[in-house]
């Protein structure tokens, strides 16, 4: 017997704590709106690509998000469809078969009607080795490929290889893509047809200029109303240039850092939203490093660090980020605190380092030199572990070699790492960061044990069941210091007062919707 | 004419020398630029695709004849970022580099011949010191910091003037594009000016020194004839030289002034293509940035002819 997804999710979130979406007082709502409108929304870069199933870049993954509706999303833990094609999805019982039900009269932005061949391409497509989506694992179940066949006009129905309970949160993350525009198409990522998208959600491609800006004007054919007239991203990759654009009213929108906060807070013409960002900050030990394989050593480390001195020091205000103790967000299904959460102790750090016979420690710590935040942690974590005797040389990298550094599974230039992830509140997505053979998994750990529990807590359709896998595997982590987090940080929105609907448009961690924003009156 | 085509020579083989350099630095360049494409969730066949069809698997001398032979046929190839051609967006940035830097150039050179030429002529005197000033701060003020600062004198609390970009939203006119010049133009246009003033007003004062000056004068020249007639045309020399290893900058831009006023040239996408290591792109906009400093020694050699008849008789 079939059941609604959403109530399998919502038992499933019986432990899981809401995604928070925090404003400041200053961040009530206009009474009333204008209908139309353009709000100009800074990027720091061009576009590489905003079809949807290879968009990899954080200025492309904004504007999909007007351009593109996805299925459907999970938000606190629960089936969310209001911005997606899908009116429904339901499992059968062993989690191992998913029937997707679109929204009736759904089109895409030239008028065609988007109908359930367009699911089973798009699923095609995902799996289609020759196509090389980076998304590609989305569509796969231990290792075999979910096949999609079509019912009707509007239902699909996705079978997997075996159970997957984290299939969801996967599939959340995958946009369709019209099968009479792309069909055909040998190389969809390098097709020049993603130049001018043919999208599916509440605003459509209108022009792009070269350095300058990304226009997208409203669909008045999508299935929720639309406020504005148009967006416009504009291209200013300077922030202090950006911050004074925003003063002047050149721009209506930007994602500001904590360091911004207090020059853009001092703005008469602007509210800042604070909101759940999703974001982990966190510090990798690469266990390529003899040193770092010993246990005692990462632990040492551990207690070495005073986590809310490091988040006061490196986020500026306590406002701005709390401390991390696990490698889930709060809002991560499943998420539970550590037992251990090594609360600073030098003394036992020094214990610990004698006892490993590693007294004489120097370590490279490696991080994105034009990020403020890395700097300030990087420059506490030095000094609070020359206290215990470890020697910390910074590597400043800019941001191309950081990335080619952490991506490479054999580089043993960094021994610890600053970075950050943002997976959403499927915890299955979370394997990414220390899986063994993944390229995400920048301290390199090689635990049979821990992959084994990933997959067993995928596979397991049982809530209780599945929660305690995922407890078990915090702890393991924590216990084995695997990861050290830092932080789980903030994002803000600094947004001109003459525009309102942001609270709905943060509706939650890494996704927008643009649909709400209005010009306010 | 056999100069000249002597010249042309060398500047052939300047360039074949310079497509190795580039291509061997950014060969040499620390990382893969194959991983700087790879997400978490691409498979090691994907990888392999990707480094196959970026022609990275064949041998080094091959890969830079094939990318030899591309560029002589006008092809640049891809940007690994966005898979549009590199000549593309080379040219569609170039308008917006040339107009700005075409005229900072020539508004700057216009306010050194006349700021240069009188503070050679009036040496020690009030505005000579007040020229000197003008320049010391020029040259030593940073670009961003002034761009930033009129950025928010003029559109931020006087609101005169936009703050970033090269048109406003939906208006493409002219008079547009001249209001959104006026910060970024100001700025380049200071510190080019500071800078020829310099030169200009060193060989004004040598030159005034000059025996033809004085027999000039003699003659019961007017100050200005002679400067204007006989001064500017020896004074010109080292400017010549100046403005021809300027002329790269007309394509390579003004990478500081395009980031802090978001001016779409190739000063920022030159920037953009290092950091996401971009390595066609980076090739294209090194090459296209030699051509241009190559042709502006070829023009600086022919202009010094011009300007210097002893040059052009062979007896320099």
């Amino acid at each position: 017997m079939k059941k609604k997804v959403q109530t399998v999710l919502l038992a499933l979130a019986v432990s899981a704590v809401s995604c928070t979406v925090g404003f400041p007082a200053l961040a009530e709502e206009t009474a009333s709106a204008a209908a139309g409108g353009n709000i100009v929304i800074a990027e720091t870069a061009d576009p590489q690509n905003v079809n949807p199933l290879f968009v990899v870049d954080q200025t492309s993954f904004d504007m999909q998000q007007a351009l593109y509706s996805p299925f459907f999303e999970i938000v606190g833990g629960e089936m969310y469809y209001e911005n997606g094609l899908c009116e429904s999805v339901t499992v059968n019982d062993d989690a191992s078969e998913f029937t997707l039900k679109l929204k009736d009269g759904l089109k895409w932005h030239d008028g065609e009607a988007i109908t359930a061949d367009d699911v089973v391409f798009t699923m095609e497509v995902l799996v289609d080795e020759s196509q090389n989506v980076p998304y590609a694992s989305y569509g796969y179940v231990n290792d075999t490929p979910v096949t999609a066949e079509k019912v009707d006009d509007l239902t699909v129905n996705l079978k997997l290889g075996s159970s997957s309970a984290g299939f969801l949160g996967g599939l959340s993350q995958v946009y369709c893509i019209p099968k009479h525009i792309y069909e055909g198409v040998a190389n969809i990522g390098e097709s020049e047809l993603n130049n001018t998208p043919i999208g599916s959600g509440p605003f459509k491609f209108e022009e792009y200029k070269s350095g300058e800006y990304f226009k997208v004007v409203r669909f008045d054919d999508w299935f929720n109303p639309v406020n504005l007239d148009s967006i416009t991203y504009k291209i200013v990759k300077d922030s202090s240039s950006a911050n004074a654009a925003l003063a002047s009213g050149d721009l209506d929108a930007r994602l500001i850092s904590a360091d911004d906060y207090a020059a853009v807070s001092s703005y008469d013409n602007v509210t800042i939203y604070s909101y759940n960002s999703g974001r982990v900050n966190a510090m990798f030990l690469n266990e390529l490093n003899a040193d770092l394989q010993d246990v005692s050593v990462r632990q040492a480390i551990s207690y070495a660090l005073n986590k809310e001195e490091l988040c006061q020091f490196a986020f500026i205000s306590e406002d701005y980020a709390d401390p991390a103790y696990s490698l889930l967000t709060p809002d991560t299904l499943y998420y539970t605190e550590p037992e251990n959460q090594y609360n600073n102790d030098p003394v036992k750090a020094q214990e610990l380092l004698a006892q490993a016979g590693k007294t004489d420690l120097s370590l490279n710590l490696m991080y994105i030199s034009t990020d403020k935040t890395m700097e300030s942690e990087a420059l506490y974590i030095q000094s609070s572990l020359a206290n215990v005797g470890i020697t910390i040389n910074l590597l400043p990298t800019d941001e191309s070699t950081f990335k080619n550094k952490t991506k490479d599974p054999e580089c043993t230039d960094y021994d610890l790492v600053l970075s950050f992830y943002t997976l959403g509140e499927e915890p299955s997505l979370y394997a990414d960061m220390c899986y063994s053979e993944s390229r995400s998994n920048y301290s390199r750990i090689s635990d049979a044990d821990l992959d084994a529990l990933w997959d067993k807590a995928n596979m397991t359709a049982d809530a209780a069941e599945r929660g305690e896998i995922y407890s078990e595997i915090q702890n393991k982590i924590s216990d084995n210091m695997y990861i050290y987090p830092i932080a789980y940080s903030n994002g803000f929105y600094a947004v001109n007062k003459k525009f309102g609907g942001f609270e709905d448009c943060l509706l939650k961690t890494i996704y927008y919707d643009y649909s709400k924003i209005y010009l306010a009156e | 004419m056999k100069k000249v085509v002597n010249r042309l020579i060398q500047c052939i083989l300047t360039m074949f020398i310079v497509s190795i350099l580039c291509f061997a630095l950014t060969k040499a360049a620390p990382g893969d630029p194959v991983l700087t494409y790879v997400e978490p969730n691409m498979s090691e066949e994907y990888i392999a695709n990707l480094r196959e069809s970026m022609g990275l698997t064949k041998p080094l001398y091959e890969q830079y004849f094939i990318w030899l032979g591309k560029i002589l046929q006008g092809n640049f190839g891809n940007s690994l970022m966005n898979n549009r051609p590199v000549l593309t967006q080379i040219m569609e940035r170039l308008p917006a580099t040339v107009i700005l830097m075409g005229t900072s150039m020539v508004l700057g050179f216009l306010i050194a011949v006349l700021l240069g030429l009188y503070s050679g002529k009036n040496k020690n005197g009030v505005l000579d010191k007040i020229t000197s000033l003008f320049c010391y701060v020029g040259i030593s003020i940073p670009t961003f910091w002034f761009g930033i600062m009129l950025i928010y004198l003029l559109s931020v609390n006087l609101h005169l003037l936009p703050s970033i970009g090269m048109h406003s939203e939906g208006d493409r006119s002219f008079g547009d594009l001249v209001l959104h010049m006026v910060m970024p133009c100001a700025v380049l246009t200071f510190a080019n000016a500071s800078q020829y003033i310099r030169y200009l007003r060193s060989s004004t004062i040598t030159e005034m020194s000059s025996d033809y000056v004085t027999v000039q004068t003699a003659y019961g020249m007017k100050d200005s004839g002679i400067l204007f007639h006989h001064v500017l045309k020896n004074a010109m020399l080292p400017m010549i030289t100046v403005l021809g290893m300027s002329l790269q900058s007309l394509v390579s831009g003004a990478i500081i002034t395009e980031q802090v006023f978001a001016w779409p040239g190739i000063g920022q996408l030159a920037v953009t293509a290092v950091t996401q290591f971009d390595y066609p792109l980076i090739m294209g906009i090194t090459m296209f940035t030699a051509l241009l400093v190559v042709a502006g020694n070829l023009l600086a050699d022919v202009l010094y002819a011009v300007f210097d008849p002893r040059i052009r008789k062979g007896s320099c």
